[in-house]
Formats: C-alpha cells, structure tokens, sequence
C-alpha cells in the first residue's frame, strides 16, 4: 500500500498530539484544522491517534531500595506458610475480575509497588516448595526497609517478591488482591509478571483498614488461569499466596 | 499519576513509531516516568516529554545489543514519511546506522525531522537552536542516508 503524502508540509505528530489533546493554542488549532481539512494523511495520522485504543500499561515503579536476597530468604521462611490454601480459596473468585490498567495506574496514587525476581539453582534464593514439584514459587511483601512484612498501614509503600526456580522463568504470572471477599486484579492479564526481575512489573493498591490477601499465579505464556485449565493444565501448583494485615 | 494517563499514549506511539516496538517503548515510558516521580518533576508538558522520549530512544538504539537486535528483527521496516519531497527512505537498517554515526546533536534531529515530522522551525524551538542550524543538519543527515541506502544496494 502507497503511503499518502501531504499535501505541503505535513504537521507534525506533536502538533497532531497535541491537537488531540486541545492543547493548542486557538490560532494555532485552525491552522491545524485548515490543513487537516485538505490535506488527507494529516487527516489519517490524526485518525490513528484518535483510533489507538491500545491500554496504557500500569505505571510500575523498579526503583525501590534493593533487597539483599539472604534478608528475603529468610524472612520469606518464617512467615510465607499459607500459600496453598489461601491460594486455592482466592482462585475461585480470580478469574473473575480483571482489571483495566487504568486502575492498576489509578492504583500506583497508593504508593505501592511491585517487584518481581526470579530465584534460580545456586543463587541461594531455594525456597521450600508451595505447591511447584520440585521447586518453588514463593510471595514476599518487602517493605521500604528491606524487611519482609505481613503488615501494612495506609498507603505504604511495599515491594512483591516473587521467588521462581529457574525453569519458570518465561511463565507470566497474574496478581489477585482479595479484600473483604472481593477480587481484583491490579496488574492485567495481558502485561503479566514475570519471573526474572524484568518488566513489566505491576502496581498494586493496598489502603483501608481490612486485611488484604495478595496472590500470583501462573498464567503461561500470556494464557489465562482459564486458559491453562481448558488446556489441561494445573495453574494451582504454581501458586502463591500472603496476607497482609492492617497495622493496629 | 495523571500526567502519566494524559502523555503516556502519545509518547508511547511516539517511541514506537522509532524503536517499532511496543515493549521497547513501554520500557523507555515507563522509566521516563519513574525519573519524573523520584525527581518529583511534574511541571513538564509534552514537547519536553517529547524530546525526553527522543534522547531515550536514541541511548537505546546506540546500545551495542538492543543495535543487533533492531537490525535482525526489523532491519528492512520502512517508517512512510508524510512529506512530499522527501528522497529519503527510512528503515530501521538505516536508522541503527546513522544512529551510530551521528553526534547527539544530530540524532535528535534525525528523528524529530524524519519520524516524529517536525518542522524545522518546532525543532529549533524545540531545541533551542537556529533554524538554520537545524536545516544543515538535516540536509547532512539526507546526504548521509542517501549515501548509505546507495551503498546498501
């Protein structure tokens, strides 16, 4: 297909952004406007700014104080006991209700953030497996200190953790938060989080005064837990769970 | 974030109209932001977003891997200037390599001019200079490109 080409010289994308936007000051706007009315592939860079209804994904944050692997290790194991279970309890209602990443964005105004790793053989990151054979998929919530917590106070800021053997690394996982029986799912289905300390990362919204259960599961390769049932797969042996109690 | 939910479309397409590639330009968006939130530097309108964006893309198209990974994956891709007159081609093969050759300077003027189609005028505005000085750095880039393309065939 032959690209049109303008009729003079074209506006810029800015100006068309811009434009969009109404951000343009008046006299410049009907200059816009004149040259869009004769001028089709103006008209035609306008209409695919205006048609991209791709979603903006969540806005996460990777510049949080890193986190000495041994302090995780260790804090993990002493209070990362309920994954199964909860797991399990959480999945029923977590396919339910994916969220947009507007909220997910909307959500990062809380102050609380993502952060996912991948352990791997060898790197002293081995956790005892909740529910992966073999292996492990453990959830920590890490605060600002470095320190893992099972606690949080509105509006504080925390990191996730996720723990992964190194097999698991290509695997996308979902994030649920389950407060007072309601599932959401801050981070789309469709950015996923990954093993490997690699983008995306998600955001995630933990206020009020309810306790709150944050759970990621296995997803595959960008596939729904729904997806990896219909196919026969097990996405409840890759699961995690935690939860987070507001502070007195 | 709103500044984040108003700009962060146009500067995605924006990245990925240079990088064509949709993770590249969530990646560069993404930490765009993030500086702007640690830096807590909020007072900023698109044009600044733009010529943020435009550095951005250029550091990673300099980066010795993410230059062999442009070329393998979408070397021949072809960008379809607006412009009329326009002699030059740009495909990602070229770009990578003029990216490589050019100053700084020069870079932002490659894809001010040739991808986001400014004008010389909003590129000297833009970037503080003459609109003269832009318009030989356009025509040295055109020289360039064209010799390249020529060379390349």
């Amino acid at each position: 297909m032959t690209a049109l080409r303008c009729i003079a010289a074209p506006i810029s994308f800015l100006a068309l952004e811009r434009f969009a936007l109404g951000e343009l000051e008046s006299s410049r706007r009907t200059l816009v406007e004149q040259h869009l009315e004769a001028c089709a592939a103006c008209r035609a860079a306008l209409a695919s700014i205006n048609d991209d209804a791709r979603a903006l994904p969540p806005l996460v944050l990777e510049s949080a104080p890193a986190v000495a692997p041994s302090k995780v290790v260790e804090n993990t194991q002493q209070t990362n006991v309920r994954s199964i279970d909860s797991a399990k309890r959480g999945s029923k209602n977590s396919v339910a209700r994916w969220a947009g990443s507007a909220g997910a964005v909307i959500a990062l105004a809380a102050g609380v953030f993502l952060f996912v790793r991948a352990g791997s053989k060898g790197d002293g990151m081995d956790r005892p497996s909740y529910g992966e054979k073999g292996g492990s998929v453990v959830l920590s919530i890490v605060d600002e200190g470095g320190l893992e917590t099972s606690t949080f106070e509105d509006h504080q800021r925390v990191q996730l953790l996720l723990t992964c053997p190194q097999r698991l690394d290509n695997m996308t996982w979902n994030v649920s938060v389950i407060e007072d029986g309601v599932v959401s799912h801050p981070v789309p289905v469709r950015t996923g989080v990954a093993c490997g300390n690699r983008l995306p990362f998600g955001t995630l919204a933990l206020s009020g005064g309810e306790p709150i259960e944050i759970c990621v599961s296995a997803s595959g390769n960008g596939s729904t837990e729904e997806d990896m049932k219909a196919s026969g797969e097990d996405a409840g042996e890759w699961r995690s769970c935690l939860e987070l109690r507001p502070k007195p | 974030m709103q500044i984040y939910e108003r700009y962060g479309p146009a500067l995605l397409r924006k990245a990925q109209r240079v990088l064509r590639s949709r993770s590249e330009a969530e990646d560069i968006v993404q930490h765009l932001f993030l500086e702007l939130l640690e830096t807590k530097n909020m007072n900023v309108d698109l044009p600044y977003l733009y010529r943020s964006v435009t550095n951005r893309c250029l550091s990673r198209i300099r980066d010795e891997k993410n230059r062999a990974r442009l070329l393998a994956e979408d070397g021949g891709a072809s960008f379809e200037s607006r412009r009329a007159d326009e002699s030059v081609t740009m495909t990602q093969d070229l770009l990578v390599k003029l990216v490589a050759e050019l100053e700084e300077d020069e870079g932002q003027v490659l894809v001010l001019y040739f991808f986001d189609e400014m004008s010389l005028e909003e590129i000297a505005e833009m970037l503080g200079v003459h609109r003269k000085t832009v318009a030989k750095r356009v025509d040295s880039i055109r020289t360039r490109a064209l010799s390249m393309a020529g060379g390349a065939s």
